[in-house]
């Protein structure tokens, strides 16, 4: 420490301003370094995946004509539910703000809330927090702090947003207008995060309870768009506001002032409410005392069913509610694509007609649903991962349980679970066809999605891999992987990319089921290398030394 | 011995470039409370990591009750642990951890495992988030007892306990010793070691330094002698045995290894008015092995015909 810093006992009621400037620049350079990688990796894949929607849109509607067809999109019932209010969808801007925006959002909103969650409640719930708190520094101005380096952070994911589109020649005033809204967005569910974190003890608790009120908020927004009638809820959810924004063409201002305004809001809220409770406490917080129950204790793999269970049903409700939407807009969005032109030439190339289209269309939403059974499994390998580093794994396997014993039960476990998730999403796109018309039976359904599972098992393997031989990795290596994967397949073959490229990618080697037949050779491939990855990550797990406390 | 309980053979473990422990030779009896003393980073937890196979061996090898600790469905069949720093799952209560570990282990004699909890004054009821240090390890310290196994491999298990707990838990220790067990203690608080321990291992930056019963490191320690004179001190340092001099308030405190006869002369020469001597605590034995230098550690060994089980060759110990 400087000179400053010398023994003085602080005189009044105040700290010396020094001292509290010292601890706020110390915390604030903490937490920059906790955000900083995820900040940059997820700045790079928003920048991305902002320059490919717009080069398509460029690609895909290249002059006025093509365009003006788009405005048939405007009316659509499904498409505004999904997606938002097309607006200004003649300029590649607005296209792209409608088209690739609830994705964005999306991605972003998710991004903060996670990340508020680990700060604000993550690093309380390990005991980090108090050391910070042990200097002189309040703890409403700790989570005022926090606070501004998440800000920063979400700055800098929209800068890299506008940047982009700017470059891309959409028009400065839009670009900056929309990556203002969506550093906003972002910035109202860091503010519910930073809000559910003052209410919960457990970190999981807290960003769960925030997810959740992105998952209501999404709901009320499809609500808010089934008819015209019902318009006026947009304003009740940021969904809404970036619906109501038009950065493109006539911009709102009120829409952007709730976008930049509630977040600073709800981080006020929070400060104030994390002054009202003690450290390590919460505002509902749950008794300490509770009688056992000693269900599901009787092994390392009854033990981990019994720890993921929560989490499971998160996944399973939110999975299967996606599914379900999925499946409702299905016959709207085939009908339209039969009409389009483009797409039509689009499915003369793939040799389809109208009725395989509809199966094409649900197969393809269907990888999407793969790619999310991929990321839970890739997340539960990571819990291994967790249990390992918290200590608490050395205490297990100090008793008579082999390495390979609780890994693979572990393992197992996950499987089955994504298994789970997986059947539950296809009742739920099966239902959701039927309320919304579509001409798809539940073996269609089902075949779809169990289709996507060798990705999924390939997937886990590499996670489980990472988790034998690199754990730090586990979870953002193998995450990572799934979503370049998916966006190869994704985005690779529009832009012709060469074909090893594509190749590469797993997703590529799955058969459109329903609309084309199983493929029994790349499932048995897939499988199969991901069988063999499994059992080498549990070779090296069995092999190296456990992270010690 | 066939049958010990501990055994290790030129066990060593390397974290990159650093050596944390370096050929460790280590034989524990059944029924025995083994010490194993060292400062901070000394290599003490890595000794017991090593023994439970949570990390593994760059060379050597290591048995518990015969079995190769490779073999961990059968070693830990035989052991129970307590680490240094105890992580429970925060959710569950202890009740519930203490039945999760119970069951991963077999058998648990449930009323021994509530005896256990009534001896450590542990509310089970709780979850385990709101256990203070003290209290996660009172639950690891029943999780490791209540299966009765052959060997209690602890790692500074006392050191969130308050001193009516320390004491319940070096009767558990002697109890267990008592029926056969074997307690490996690994310490750096030297009452508890010296209170408890038949025998002591002394681990330095990854080597042992010493390993011998009690009575036979105090012998091999230096005697103390507190001498009050009335006149100037007189040059003590050059003599042979002296091990250190101190001044303390009107005259000497020196330790001597071997006959103290020339120091008895000089200081008898120099104006006694009062002599005291007496043993010396365990931690300045600790301390000259830790301080000493090696030709010191050697004048001792010398003086005393017995050889400390692994010497220095330089003062620094494990290579930089």
């Amino acid at each position: 420490m400087t000179g400053t810093a010398a023994v003085s006992p602080a005189s009044g009621a105040g700290v010396p301003s020094g001292h509290g400037r010292h601890a706020e620049v110390a915390l604030a350079r903490l937490s920059t370094r906790l955000v900083r990688r995820g900040t940059g990796l997820l700045a790079l894949a928003v920048a991305t995946y902002t320059a490919v929607e717009v080069f398509s849109y460029l690609g895909t509607y290249p002059d006025a004509a093509s365009r003006a067809r788009l405005a048939t999109l405007q009316d659509n019932p499904a498409l505004r539910m999904l997606q938002g209010i097309p607006h200004a969808i003649d300029t590649p801007g607005g296209f792209v703000a409608w088209d690739g925006g609830w994705v964005l959002v999306s991605v972003v909103g998710i991004w903060a809330l996670l990340t508020t969650g680990r700060l604000l409640r993550g690093e309380e719930e390990s005991g980090r927090a108090e050391l910070v708190l042990a200097s002189p520094l309040r703890a409403g101005r700790a989570v005022l702090v926090d606070l501004a380096v998440l800000a920063c952070a979400i700055a800098v994911v929209g800068t890299a947003v506008a940047v982009v589109l700017a470059t891309a020649g959409t028009g400065a005033g839009g670009s900056v207008l929309f990556g203002l809204a969506v550093a906003g967005f972002a910035a109202t569910f860091a503010g519910v995060a930073a809000i559910t974190a003052q209410a919960f003890e457990v970190r999981r608790r807290a960003t769960g309870a925030a997810a959740a009120v992105f998952g209501l908020m999404f709901l009320v927004r499809m609500l808010a768009n089934s008819s015209d009638s019902r318009g006026w809820a947009r304003w009740l959810t940021p969904f809404g506001w970036m619906d109501e924004l038009h950065p493109y063409r006539d911009p709102r201002w009120p829409a952007l002032a709730a976008l930049l305004a509630v977040p600073v809001l709800l981080g006020a809220v929070a400060v104030r409410l994390r002054r009202a409770r003690d450290t390590g406490g919460a505002l509902l917080a749950e008794p300490d005392r509770r009688p056992a129950r000693v269900r599901l204790l009787g092994g390392p793999a009854a033990f981990a069913w019994r720890s993921t269970r929560g989490v499971l049903v998160g996944w399973l409700i939110g999975v299967a509610a996606y599914a379900f939407v999925i499946g409702s807009t299905l016959r709207t969005v085939t009908d339209l694509i039969a009409d389009d032109p483009a797409y039509r030439k689009v499915l003369q190339a793939l040799g389809w007609d109208a009725a395989q289209a509809t199966k094409g269309y649900l197969s393809i939403m269907a990888v999407l649903i793969g790619l999310l059974l991929a990321l839970y499994a890739c997340w539960r390998i990571g819990a291994a991962r967790t249990e390992e580093a918290a200590g608490r794994l050395d205490i297990t396997l100090a008793r008579p349980v082999s390495r390979r014993r609780w890994l693979v039960g572990h393992l197992l476990l996950t499987m089955a679970a994504t298994m789970l998730i997986a059947v539950a999403a296809s009742l739920a796109l099966w239902t959701g066809t039927a309320i919304g018309g579509a001409d798809v039976g539940i073996t269609d359904t089902l075949g779809s999605v169990l289709n996507t599972l060798p990705v999924a098992v390939l997937l886990t393997g590499v996670a489980l891999l990472l988790y034998g031989a690199r754990p730090r990795l586990t979870v953002a290596a193998s995450v990572a992987v799934a979503v370049t994967a998916y966006l190869v397949q994704l985005i690779g073959p529009a832009l012709h990319w060469p074909r090893w490229v594509l190749d590469a990618s797993p997703f590529h080697h799955l058969a459109t089921v329903p609309a084309e037949s199983f493929a029994p050779v790349s499932t048995v491939v897939m499988t199969g290398i991901g069988v063999a990855l499994m059992t080498v990550g549990v070779a090296a797990f069995e092999r190296r030394d456990l992270a010690g406390a | 011995m066939g049958n010990a309980a501990i055994r290790t053979e030129g066990l060593s473990k390397r974290f990159g470039r650093v050596v944390a422990l370096d050929g460790l030779d280590l034989s524990v009896e059944q029924g025995e409370i083994f010490g194993f003393l060292g400062p901070n980073g000394a290599g003490k937890s890595t000794t017991i990591r090593l023994l439970l196979h949570l990390i593994r061996p760059t060379t050597g090898s290591a048995w518990i009750m015969g079995v190769p600790v490779a073999d961990v469905e059968r070693a830990h069949g035989h052991l129970s642990y307590v680490p240094g720093d105890v992580s429970l799952w925060p959710q569950l209560t202890g009740l519930e951890i203490l039945t999760y570990l119970g069951n991963l282990s077999g058998a648990v004699d449930i009323a021994f495992r509530d005896e256990l909890v009534e001896r450590l004054r542990l509310d089970p009821g709780l979850r385990a988030r709101s256990y203070s240090k003290g209290n996660r390890q009172k639950i690891a310290l029943v999780a490791a007892f209540m299966t009765r196994p052959d060997v209690l491999l602890l790692d500074e298990p006392t050191a969130g306990l308050d001193p009516l707990m320390e004491a319940e838990f070096q009767a558990l220790a002697r109890e267990a010793a008592a029926r056969g067990q074997t307690v490996f203690l690994s310490s750096h608080i030297l009452d508890e070691v010296e209170d408890l321990c038949h025998r002591v291992a002394i681990l330095r930056e990854g080597r042992l330094v010493e390993i011998a019963a009690l009575a036979d490191l105090r012998r091999l320690g230096s005697t103390v002698f507190e001498a009050v004179l009335d006149g100037p001190v007189p040059k003590l340092a050059p003599l042979a045995g002296v091990t250190a001099v101190e001044p303390i308030d009107g005259g000497v405190r020196v330790s001597v290894t071997g006959p103290p006869a020339a120091v008895l002369a000089r200081l008898a020469g120099a104006g006694l008015v009062r002599l005291r001597s007496r043993e010396p605590t365990l931690e300045e034995i600790f301390l000259t092995y830790y301080e000493a230098t090696p030709a010191q550690r050697e004048a001792v060994a010398a003086a005393h015909g017995s050889r400390p089980a692994k010497v220095h060759e330089d003062g620094k110990g494990a290579e930089q």
